[in-house]
């Protein structure tokens, strides 16, 4: 595990930062990030280690950027002042994690909401028009989601597919990085989110 | 400035991982040199990987260099031989890259600043059936 640095080195960090030293940003990513991932870790255990990462990789770098938000908040130690803020951009991801999987769920495995007995007439016109109803939901969104690659994105959603592989192939562009897959996939997956939101707003109205 | 990674092969494995996010990250935040590099590199229709390669680094300066706050305006010269000094990359070229994303960059806020004049300068349509200005009315 990844000791939690000296308050000292981060003070001394801290203070160059203020100063506008272009190479501290640096030297303080390598002394902190890996010490606050395994913090974070620990301070939500059930949390995956993807979304812990990311909450204490934003955290690392709007500290890096705004090193004064350190002080501003009256925090006499810069490392603490991380912990805090990656602890909260923690809690808030997986908050809109879990939002996102009732989502995805709610949209992949919507089925008949009738109480009508299937087989019978009345129960398979009662199904037809839900599908149909259904079907006008998911072309209304085709039509507001004008990127090609994100309505390959909706398309794998509703059949389930959660492997963002998966859905880098669909989109083309299975020869980045992990990285930049991983970040690509995730914007067209929150654009896609926004847009049934908006949706399911105009229908409530 | 890269300083070799202590500890067993797994904790190694797991810090170059969040570095190269964090890497990645900041080539969407303006503050870090991970975006002069990402700039240039798509003006060059060129990967970031290959710019690294021009300047001279290895794929762990890469990573720092990336992180590297980009150099202020009021102590450009010192700042980009520090960072050229401190990954071993090549002090002129890093000059060029970060010159020519600046010039870019200023570019694009000017153009941005004359559209809003533009705009500012345009009369807004009057509502059909309102009452003209008071300043109209005294005409």
């Amino acid at each position: 595990m990844r000791k939690r640095p000296l308050r000292e080195e981060a003070m001394d960090l801290h203070r160059r930062l203020l100063e506008g030293d272009p190479l501290a940003s640096e030297e303080a990513a390598r002394l902190m990030l890996d010490a606050l991932v395994t913090e974070t870790q620990m301070r939500f255990p059930r949390v995956d280690a993807q979304t812990v990462t990311d909450a204490a990789v934003d955290a690392l770098l709007d500290y890096l950027e705004n090193p004064s938000t350190a002080e501003r908040r009256g925090s006499p130690d810069p490392y603490g002042f991380l912990c805090t803020a990656a602890w909260r951009n923690a809690a808030n991801r997986h908050r809109g994690s879990v939002r996102r999987q009732a989502r995805e769920a709610l949209w992949a495995e919507e089925g008949p909401t009738s109480r009508v007995e299937v087989d019978t007439p009345l129960g398979m016109l009662v199904e037809e028009e839900e599908h149909a109803a259904r079907d006008r939901q998911v072309a209304e969104l085709m039509e507001v989601l004008t990127d090609e690659r994100d309505r390959a994105v909706l398309r794998l959603r509703l059949q389930g597919e959660r492997d963002t592989a998966a859905f880098a192939r669909a989109m083309g562009i299975e020869a980045l990085s992990v990285l930049e897959q991983r970040t690509l996939v995730k914007r067209a997956k929150d654009r896609i989110d926004k847009a049934i939101g908006r949706t399911r707003g105009r229908e409530r109205e | 400035m890269t300083k070799p990674s202590d500890g067993h092969e797994g904790e190694s494995v797991s810090r170059t991982s969040s570095l190269a996010l964090a890497a990645a990250r900041a080539a969407e935040r303006p503050a870090f040199m991970a975006w002069i590099l990402a700039q240039y590199a798509s003006s060059q229709r060129v990967s970031v990987a290959a710019v690294a390669r021009e300047l001279g680094a290895t794929a762990p300066t890469g990573l720092g260099l990336a992180l590297c706050r980009r150099p202020r305006p009021a102590s450009f010269v010192e700042d980009v031989s520090a960072i050229a000094a401190a990954f071993g990359i090549d002090r002129a070229r890093l000059t060029t890259i970060v010159r020519q994303v600046d010039a870019v960059e200023a570019m694009s806020s000017t153009s941005t600043m004359h559209r809003g004049a533009l705009l500012a300068a345009r009369t807004r349509p009057r509502k059909k059936g309102s009452k003209g200005h008071k300043d109209d009315n005294a005409r």
